[in-house]
């Protein structure tokens, strides 16, 4: 079978040509490294939607290895939303990143084409190995990658006091990353393995074999992702990495990057040790409500347009978490959506943020801004359907992960009862804070008197914004696209596996 | 019908679209009963959730059909108004775009065949108001705005700008739609399905089900609140008022034809389900609570939104208030009809009143449009003597204000007096109370308006503005509705039954459980008491406003009133002490003390430097960066890691 190592080959490509490019450095323009990139990046992302589109369900030759399990890369039901999320969202960014950067360059006094779009590959490629492994070395190896790339994209071209920062974002993501690898190891010395899917055994005899180890992974790997998710309590490194980021960067770290770790609780907590997770569910749920509620609250009082950007983002990951913390299969399905909705709504909004810094001489302070839509018509557009994205309004995909995740909410409160009313009191307040904080920044940012003239973004910065929301859109009027996977994949799983049982 | 609908959320140019589909819509709604046999669904199929096949789908029944044509054609003669009345805005295209997605999720919501499309209509026409609310969202011409700049009440503005009002609206009506999917999440997990037909079929087990959970109210309050928010009943009215601010044929639109309504809508919807779900289930006696909600939330609201209508002084705001009033009556009916013997007739009532309603408020704010514009003023005060100019907008209005003050034969007459009749009925007295000084009031706000505007002679300065009548192209549209508001009235009783039997029948027999008809009859005493009340508040509106208005402004007590109810009883101040300001405070609380108080701090000043006091103590060597230093102090734990690893997996091996 020809097609057995194609998805491996076609993620290879982007790292040498990510190399070449790195050699070639100053030798080639930047149009030329945008459009290298951007078609390098291509490649793995339409082999991805092309095996799946073809078998379903796709993994590649394994390479076996006594004790460590076996490492291959496949894309199924369940990592479809995520690969389809960050294989839009990176091609697209990387045509973007080329007017963006341009003018960053200037600021910064020296141009290097090569070295940033070899960051750039190596990120997003990562970000892509990061889902498409089946195995916690392999996780963990794609994992490093991205979080040393994404760093040095901070330290590099980030804004404000950089340094500090990035130190900031690569010591927290690496505690998580820390957590994470120790729980994981835990796992594979004890079952001789380091595989997550295939599950090496049926969750009833993993739980035996583990016996009180379980608990521990699971804690361990939940810490990791929590701070990789950037949940209430360990959020405090996000706001200033996203918002100092490079803006382009920005857009993949938020949407993209913490958004795996609620792909990875999923993939592995979720899948493995649903028993175990369900005994600390009222934490789970308590959790996302306070991260959704906190968010939002510092969203609302925020003035700087990234850093409140920064915010929604964590209180749409306690979204996220709340679509989990159900443990349902229909909060597991709206959690997944979650990650793809947030992946267009929250690139597109920080791509506005990117317009208004790069072309209107870095202006990032709300109170600075108001009645640009006037002067700005594309921009203030597509901001506005950034914001119905992450509020849930239709005809954006947002509206489907919102639906499903308070359906969830609802089928969870029919089995808590009359105490869950509760619950329901403060997810009202939660979920009622993102389109206050959202609107209210339409409003002070895009509506009322003008107080400056802003300039609109030129092509090359439009195009691939329009492009991601036109995706936004298609995938709400067909939401098979992404849902019927999930759900097929979740309801063979869970639902007609606990009949069979 | 719902290409026609969806076919205008892809319009981008020209009115002429924009009408031309509403038109189609309009035709197609009217006809479908020809078409398909009532009731039919028509569906595709479109995703699936976790086994559960999700169609695009329509219902097509008695219901359905009547608002959808209702809606239909309200929206075209608002639609043809506004291609005049809009003419060479500066948002032109914004505009016909987010009107047709207006009507066109409006469509949507009313022909939906499960829960999800219904969803997608609900809150579409969520973003649409808020996009036309904010229309003029530079905020700039305060002839746009609600209320008086410069007035606090308790010390909270009083005034609220175009893009202000949107954010308020799209914040209150979504906080009900949280509510209302949470509910829509509830009866999935007890009924396993989204479409309101297998719905309908299941709803005894559903009903059981809830119940022996203890959840059947606080399901069903929650699953309405979405309808009470975007109808804008007591506590969620506040929004509905302040979107004022958007173009009046919008305000047309989203109190005559589409929004507000869709509340009513989705009760008329499900109510009839659940109150035959339940008797089936022996449970009607614990929905006991539930009625009484409604209805008392319905005629509290119509009696409070009454009573600011009295003391407003801008034209546009006291027919919103009105709305609120009205739709309140519409709640009261659905509420008395749990408690009657034959429900279906209260919930006709409330059918035909939203008929009504749409028939004259729509009339009403388009002329309200046409004096605002031609006054250049908002205020009622300055448009006195407009009869002068404007006869025609006159006899429109006043055919309007009758129909809404329920004077027979208007329509407006006939479904208040079904309500009212239907409360009393239920037993309820201070509901029942509520609403007849509520009617009272209702016929003397408008005549109080009326009677400024029209009757009451202008100043001399009036002679010489250029005001003169409505462009024809504006003018007919209401000036049709203003006279429909009467044929509906004159022909709804007379003869044998009328119209009104027509509907009734039509929409409650066609449809998939068709409900017990039974036959609409008006106690004489009762109407006596509506019509008398309607009368008496005419005439006190025409005497005091005509010839008496210093009897009002001299009196110190009834200033102080008149201060309350302009304040709308100081319940958007209320509102803004509680939620916003205390929301708005807490999270500089939060932002200062917690985010970068204590989070900052500990996570990225204590820690580090404990760490750095920690590492000098081992080593003796300086760093001067910390950065640096940390850095080798995680390259360290990396390296560590690694070959701590390797050794582990050899020990296995």
């Amino acid at each position: 079978m020809m097609h057995g190592q194609l998805l491996t080959y076609s993620l290879a490509v982007p790292y040498i040509v990510g190399f070449i490019q790195l050699l070639l450095n100053k030798k080639a323009s930047g149009k030329v490294h945008a459009a290298i990139s951007s078609i390098s990046l291509l490649v793995p992302a339409s082999v991805s939607i092309i095996v799946f589109g073809l078998y379903g369900a796709y993994s590649s030759y394994k390479l076996t290895i006594t004790n460590l399990g076996s490492f291959m890369l496949f894309i199924d039901g369940l990592n479809w939303p995520v690969v389809a999320g960050i294989a839009l969202v990176t091609v697209l960014i990387a045509i973007y990143s080329y007017p963006y950067m341009e003018v960053r360059f200037n600021e910064l006094g020296s141009i290097d084409w090569g070295i940033y779009y070899f960051l750039y590959v190596y990120f997003s490629v990562s970000l892509l190995g990061i889902v498409l492994s089946n195995n916690f070395i392999l996780f963990y190896l794609f994992l490093e990658v991205s979080l040393i790339t994404s760093f040095l994209l901070i330290a590099l071209y980030g804004y404000g006091n950089r340094q500090r920062i990035s130190l900031i974002y690569l010591i927290w993501t690496h505690l998580g990353g820390f957590l994470f690898l120790v729980g994981s190891f835990i796992y594979g010395l004890t079952l001789h393995t380091f595989d997550f899917y295939p599950p090496p055994m049926p969750s009833g005899l993993m739980l035996q074999a583990l016996g009180p180890l379980a608990a521990i992974i699971v804690t361990l790997i939940l810490l990791g992702m929590f701070i990789k998710m950037a949940v209430f309590g360990v959020h405090m490194w996000l706001p200033y990495a996203h918002a100092e980021a490079p803006t382009p960067v920005s857009a993949l770290l938020s949407p993209v990057m913490i958004g795996i770790g609620g792909y990875a609780i999923i993939r592995i907590t979720y899948m493995l040790f649903e028993p175990l997770l369900l005994k600390a569910q009222l934490v789970l749920l308590a959790l996302s409500v306070v991260t959704i509620i906190y968010g939002g609250l510092m969203a609302l009082k925020e003035n700087d347009f990234k850093r409140l950007l920064a915010y929604s983002s964590i209180a749409q990951m306690g979204y996220m978490l709340m679509g989990i913390a159900t443990l349902s299969p229909i909060g597991i399905l709206g959690a997944l959506l979650q990650f793809f909705a947030h992946a267009v709504g929250k690139s597109i909004l920080f791509s506005s943020a990117g317009v208004l810094i790069s072309k209107n001489d870095n202006l990032r302070d709300i109170n600075k801004m108001g009645g640009l839509a006037r002067s700005m018509p594309y921009t203030s557009s597509l901001a506005l359907l950034g914001f119905m994205d992450i509020s849930g309004l239709p005809p954006t995909v947002g509206f489907f992960s919102k639906l499903l995740i308070l359906i969830a909410v609802g089928v969870e409160l029919v089995k808590l009862g009359l105490p869950g009313m509760l619950l329901l009191a403060f997810v009202l307040l939660g979920f009622g804070l993102t389109p206050a904080y959202a609107f209210y920044a339409m409003k002070r940012i895009f509506f009322g008197p003008p107080k400056i003239k802003g300039v609109e973004a030129n092509k090359t910065m439009l195009i691939p914004i329009v492009l991601i929301a036109i995706v936004g859109i298609i995938t709400f009027a067909f939401p098979s696209t992404i849902v019927n996977s999930v759900s097929g994949f979740l309801h063979t799983a869970f639902v007609i596996g606990v009949v069979m049982d | 019908m719902l290409a026609a609908g969806l076919g205008l959320l892809l319009k981008k140019q020209a009115p002429f679209i924009s009408i031309g589909t509403i038109a189609l819509s309009f035709i197609l709604s009217v006809m479908s009963p020809f078409i398909v046999s009532t009731p039919s669904i028509i569906s595709y199929p479109w995703f699936e959730l976790l086994g559960l096949k999700i169609n695009f789908g329509m219902l097509i029944d008695g219901l359905s059909v009547v608002m959808g044509s209702v809606v239909a054609f309200v929206s075209l003669l608002i639609a043809i108004y506004s291609y005049r009345y809009m003419y060479g805005d500066w948002g032109h295209t914004r505009y016909w775009y987010f009107f047709s997605f207006f009507v066109g999720s409006m469509l949507l919501l009313v022909y939906a065949s499960n829960l999800i499309v219904l969803l997608i209509g609900w809150e579409g026409t969520t973003l649409a108001s808020y996009a036309l609310i904010g229309h003029w969202y530079t905020d700039e011409d305060e002839e746009r705005w609600v209320g008086d700049k410069g007035r606090y009440a308790l010390g909270v503005p009083m005034w609220f700008t175009p893009s202000q009002s949107g954010v308020r609206a799209m914040v209150v009506t979504s906080f009900g739609d949280i509510g209302f999917i949470t509910g829509i999440g509830m009866l999935y997990k007890v009924s396993g399905t989204l479409s309101i037909y297998v719905i309908e079929k299941n709803i005894t087990q559903i009903i059981t089900a809830l119940n022996k959970n203890n959840l059947l109210i606080p399901f069903l309050i929650a699953f309405t609140m979405g309808a009470f928010a975007k109808s804008a009943q007591f506590p969620f009215h506040e929004w509905l008022v302040t979107a004022m601010t958007g173009p009046s044929s919008i305000s047309a639109l989203i109190h005559a034809a589409t929004m507000v309504n869709a509340g009513v809508y989705l009760l008329l919807r499900f109510v009839p389900i659940l109150l035959g779900g339940a008797v089936k289930a022996g449970l009607y006696s614990s929905l006991n609570i539930f009625f009484t909600y409604v209805l008392i939330i319905g005629a509290f609201t119509a009696f409070m939104m009454a009573s600011m209508a009295i003391a407003s002084n801008e034209l546009k705001l006291i027919l919103a208030y009105s709305t609120a009033s009205q739709i309140g009556y519409m709640f009261m009916g659905i509420g008395a009809a749990y408690f009657i013997s034959t429900p279906s007739i209260a919930l006709f009532a409330s059918l035909s009143h939203f008929i009504s309603q749409a028939l004259f408020k729509a009339a009403m704010f388009m002329a309200a449009g046409v004096l605002i514009e031609e006054f250049s003023s908002r205020y009622i005060k300055d448009m006195a003597g407009a009869y002068s100019k404007m006869k025609l907008t006159a006899i429109a209005f006043l055919l309007a204000s009758l129909s809404l003050s329920g004077i027979p034969p208007f329509s407006g007459f006939w479904d208040k007096d079904l309500i009212l009749e239907s409360t009393l009925q239920s037993g309820n007295l201070i509901a029942y109370l509520l609403g007849i000084i509520g009617a009272f009031l209702t016929s003397f706000y408008i005549f109080r308006a009326f009677t400024m505007v029209f009757v009451n002679k202008g100043d001399e300065k009036l002679k010489e503005k250029e005001i003169k009548e409505a462009h024809p192209v504006m003018l007919w549209p209401y000036f049709v509705l203003g006279l429909l508001s009467l044929l509906f009235g004159i022909f709804w009783y007379f003869p044998n039954g009328g119209l009104s039997a027509l509907i009734y029948r039509f929409v409650y027999a066609q449809t998939y459980t068709p409900l017990l008809i039974g036959s609409i009859y008006f106690n004489p005493l009762d109407v006596g008491i509506s019509v008398t009340i309607a009368f008496v508040g005419l005439l006190t509106a025409l005497y005091i406003y005509k010839a008496r208005r210093e009897i009002i402004l001299s009196n110190v007590t009834l200033n102080k009133l008149r201060d309350f109810l302009y304040d709308r009883w100081e319940i958007n101040s209320l509102y803004y002490k509680a939620f916003v300001y205390s929301l708005n405070s807490f999270a500089s609380i939060l932002r200062k003390s917690v985010e970068f108080g204590a989070f900052d701090r500990f996570y990225h000043n204590l820690v580090p430097r404990f760490i750095l006091a920690a590492g000098e103590r081992f080593r003796k060597f300086q760093h001067g960066d910390i950065g640096k230093y940390l850095l080798t102090l995680l390259t360290g734990t990396l390296v560590l890691l690694i070959i701590g690893f390797v050794i582990l997996v050899m020990m296995y091996g």
